[in-house]
């Protein structure tokens, strides 16, 4: 998760844990320190894509 | 599988059955050939548009220990592609729901960024391009292998389905895409400053019994979907009858004894300085 940025702003995110299972974040949410948007992760897999790209 | 409405309403491909029943043709081996010599343990790979990871299994094999990461567009994919790498044992790789032009990665983090038919349907080459350079290291290699749809065929011609080929090159056009991106590959790469760049270009061949099989009911299944006769016709591009003749046309030719089709691309491969 080190690795990961904003995707629009290239901020450092902070994760948040909400469930987990083997290490693994299941749902959570990263949220940049930058310029606040929450990014987030259901079912183990982070949703990076920008605001006004998600479905 | 994540239920989730498509973030990529325009990608003309869509994410039928057919269509992944193509993909599930491709591997590394064979669809990226061009890039696999150039890998080896260790290394970071970038796959952006890695869709259900036929061929992310394969790049992130080539370099484990090191760090693979994939991303697509559409959370249905990368669940696939995360089955598909931990299937291979390949805990080395991660997935992400992300786009090639807003990158979820820190600068010059990769060693190697890769496509496969995907700058294909992105509008903004160059954006997609400037932003994969961005989180490649100084000597990082980017490859890409993309559609070129005026030199696809299948011969022998029977009645008018050429220009079967010029509508879908019309489709992809119409969603901003670029249907002949392959044959583009090389200006496009060093437009965005990458060097030493290498262009090669082949076929995906379609030549035996199976194979023509298979190539028809693909066509057949998606090139004739509702779907993608309602985009055709709505946009103007060809009419109903022509898909009826077109549909005629290929039955015919799948029954030929010299049948044969290809898929052209084009490779390339650029270095970051």
């Amino acid at each position: 998760m080190d690795i990961l940025v904003c995707p629009v702003c290239k901020g450092d995110l902070k994760l948040r844990v909400d469930t987990e299972e083997a290490d693994e974040v299941v749902t959570g949410a990263l949220t940049c320190e930058s310029c606040n948007e929450v990014y987030p992760i259901e079912d183990a897999i982070p949703n990076l894509l920008p605001p006004d790209m998600r479905g | 599988m994540v239920e989730q409405q498509s973030a990529t309403p325009n990608y003309t491909m869509g994410y039928s059955e057919d269509f992944q029943q193509l993909l599930n043709l491709r591997s590394a081996e064979t669809h990226a050939r061009h890039l696999l010599p150039h890998l080896k343990s260790g290394l970071r790979v970038l796959d952006f548009g890695c869709g259900p990871g036929h061929i992310s299994v394969g790049l992130a094999r080539a370099v484990e220990p090191g760090g693979f990461h994939g991303v697509d567009m559409e959370a249905s994919q990368i669940d696939m592609a995360r089955a598909a790498a931990e299937a291979g044992g390949h805990f080395n790789a991660t997935f992400h729901v992300g786009n090639a032009t807003s990158l979820p990665f820190e600068d010059g983090y990769f060693d190697v960024a890769h496509c496969h038919t995907v700058l294909t349907h992105i509008p903004d080459t160059q954006a997609a391009l400037d932003e994969v350079k961005r989180v490649l290291k100084p000597g990082g290699i980017m490859a890409s292998r993309e559609l070129i749809v005026d030199s696809c065929f299948l011969v022998p011609g029977v009645g008018e389905i050429q220009p079967a080929w010029d509508v879908f090159a019309g489709l992809l056009a119409a969603n901003g895409g670029h249907p002949q991106m392959g044959r583009e590959l090389k200006s496009a790469f060093l437009d965005a400053g990458f060097t030493d760049v290498e262009t090669t270009a082949s076929f995906d061949s379609f030549g035996s019994p199976q194979a023509i099989g298979f190539l028809h009911r693909f066509i057949s299944d998606w090139f004739f979907a509702p779907d993608i006769v309602a985009a055709v016709t709505g946009y103007g591009i060809a009419t109903q009858q022509q898909f009826d003749e077109w549909r005629d046309a290929l039955d015919k030719w799948k029954n030929e004894a010299g049948a044969f089709g290809g898929l052209a691309f084009g490779e390339c491969i650029g270095y970051k300085p």
